[in-house]
């Protein structure tokens, strides 16, 4: 086993660390380790990529991105932002606090907290800092928002495990909103403390909304309140698969863009052509993963890891802790999916034999690669915030401000460790 | 010279490959809409919806790679390239490129007996009976482009480290 274990740390760190597309890293690590280890038994690594590449469920994932980039590129966000800006024009904080509902709203159809700290923080960041809002509090409040695109379903995150460790997707989804909600809230609550003790980060609207305006503004994103509606509520009561509600998802929202005139042919076309390099470029991961993934469960990896803890006698506290620690460490050297995906083949079946719940898990899982989306250096939201700002604010300064966000974020997978029933009571009680 | 004018023609390629990936995700979409209305609407439900829209999947990734990997738009671990001085950070790119020929000619040869065994026995999906090797033979094909790819990117890399080591050493005789 040790040979094992010196090839995939000592492959990983070599391939991955020498800039090389993570994909072909982890792909080549995982055919040495079944030519060598394995007994030569490479030829199950190509059948191996083409069933799980041809998955009908991991076909959701790219119609999920074709949906985030056509709202990207249709300007979406930007009628979302005016409708519900009014909203919190009178609470300390504000606008603050507008980013984050809108970037809850904007996560509930996306499903990718990429593109919903780009959209929102393309809208909302030159507002703001010409109404006075402290650009480091702006870029916080729009990095830990972003991240709850990942979490709120449909999440693109909850849909590559939900594929990846067959498990339903329809109970991960459920059991996202929740939580979703919980560090929505939480975000919230941290920016109305910090604003009520520094007021001048936010400077305060004193004009009075009329109730009727805000109302017919929330009241105009109907079509777009309907969409979540339907896409969410068709996976989770089964009327539709995730890849046909995605697909639906699309259809209206290019109906809808074109109704509002917020999009147009080459629009369309530009956010297909993106789209489907995106999704490349995280398939080519998920290929790698897969490779390696056969290496460890032929070698029956996870099983000795399991025996192994067993006989430790650690408890299943000190090891999610442990896996924990892990993904905060490589959180700062991956990107959130790719992390995922690397470390699932391992880390499910691992905390399943623990006892674990594996819905509950996937929630976790998520909320860490929320994590690791705001840690430096290579927290993905900090970098797309960044150049949102023309880097008038700098990705040491981004990290800073979004520190508080990271410590909540942690605070939430110790709440729902402590009460899993946050996230589980949802499927529990509808599936 | 060669090389500018052999990445051009790749490029064109690529794009050219990417587009037809686009039409595949764009055929996804238009499939499994009709189909969810055809199932809810007529009671009709097309039988060949998932084989298809998986078979489009997988060759709509396989046709977009190869230019992902020209345009160098993968995931990747920078924290090391980028903490080096640019000449090693350079070397490190050649050596990454060799990397990632090495894991697609592999997995191209890897495909060759895969692909030979449903060509000669004419495999077809379960429920539709799709032909499946014409699908099939866009991996290997795949694999083959993005070596290439790889290649490429590897030749410019060094190139660019020869032309920065010329220049470091003329403006050191300076």
């Amino acid at each position: 086993m040790s040979a094992f274990w010196g090839l995939l740390l000592g492959g990983l760190t070599v391939f991955a660390g020498s800039g090389l597309a993570l994909g072909a890293a982890l792909g080549l690590t995982g055919l040495l380790i079944l030519k060598f280890i394995a007994n030569g038994s490479t030829f199950v690594a190509v059948d191996a990529v083409w069933n799980v590449l041809n998955s009908f469920t991991l076909s959701a994932i790219p119609l999920f991105i074709i949906l985030g980039e056509i709202m990207l590129r249709s300007g979406i966000s930007d009628r979302i932002y005016s409708a519900l800006s009014p909203a919190f024009k009178n609470i300390s904080g504000a606008l603050l606090h507008t980013n984050i509902a809108v970037c809850t709203l904007f996560g509930a159809v996306s499903g990718s907290s990429l593109s919903t700290a780009a959209a929102v923080g393309s809208v909302a960041y030159p507002e703001m800092v010409e109404r006075g809002y402290d650009r480091r509090m702006v870029v916080g409040s729009l990095a830990g928002g972003g991240t709850l695109g990942l979490l709120i379903p449909p999440s693109l995150s909850l849909l590559i495990y939900g594929a990846l460790t067959e498990s339903s997707i329809g109970k991960l989804f459920l059991a996202g909103i929740v939580p979703g909600l919980m560090f929505a809230a939480l975000f919230m609550a941290y920016i109305y403390v910090r604003c009520r003790f520094r007021p001048r980060i936010a400077p305060a609207d004193t004009q009075a909304v009329p109730i009727k305006h805000l109302l017919l503004g929330v009241l105009n994103l109907w079509p777009f309140l309907l969409l979540i509606v339907t896409i969410m509520s068709s996976i989770a009561f089964g009327f539709a698969t995730p890849t046909e509600a995605a697909a639906i998802g699309v259809i209206a929202t290019v109906v809808l863009g074109f109704l509002w005139g917020t999009l147009n042919f080459a629009r369309l076309m530009q956010s297909l052509y993106n789209a489907v390099l995106l999704y490349a470029s995280i398939a080519f991961v998920v290929m790698g993963a897969t490779i390696l993934a056969q290496a460890v469960s032929l070698l029956g990896v996870p099983q000795d890891i399991l025996d192994s803890v067993r006989a430790a006698e650690l408890g299943p506290l000190t090891v999610l802790s442990a896996v924990v620690l892990i993904y905060l460490i490589l959180g700062c050297f991956f990107d959130g999916l790719s992390l995922m995906i690397m470390t699932l083949p391992i880390v499910v079946p691992l905390m399943a034999g623990l006892g674990y719940d594996i819905i509950w898990l996937g929630v976790i899982i998520t909320v860490m690669i929320e994590i690791g989306q705001v840690t430096p250096p290579v927290g993905l939201n900090l970098s797309v915030l960044v150049s949102v700002t023309k880097e008038e604010v700098s990705l040491g300064e981004a990290a800073l401000a979004t520190m508080p966000y990271w410590l909540i974020l942690l605070l939430g997978v110790a709440i729902l460790t402590a009460q899993p029933q946050i996230a589980l009571f949802l499927p529990g009680a509808l599936m | 010279m060669i090389l500018r004018q052999a990445e051009k023609w790749l490029r064109r390629l690529f794009v050219l490959l990417a587009v037809l990936a686009s039409g595949a995700a764009m055929v996804i979409v238009v499939l499994v809409g009709a189909s969810v209305t055809m199932r809810h609407i007529a009671q009709a439900p097309f039988r060949y919806t998932e084989e298809l829209v998986g078979l489009l999947m997988t060759a709509a990734f396989f046709l977009a790679l190869p230019l992902v990997t020209l345009e160098a738009r993968h995931v990747r671990v920078q924290i090391v390239v980028a903490s080096l001085p640019s000449k090693w950070a350079g070397w490190l790119g050649v050596l990454s490129g060799i990397f990632g020929v090495v894991f697609t000619f592999w997995f191209f040869w890897l495909c060759l007996p895969w692909f030979e065994f449903a060509y000669q026995r004419s495999i077809k999906t379960e429920a539709a009976r799709l032909l499946m090797y014409p699908w099939m033979a866009i991996l290997p094909l795949s694999m083959l482009l993005t070596s290439i790819a790889f290649a490429v990117r590897m030749v410019i890399e060094s190139s660019n480290c020869a032309i920065d080591q010329r220049k470091s050493t003329v403006s050191g005789a300076g």
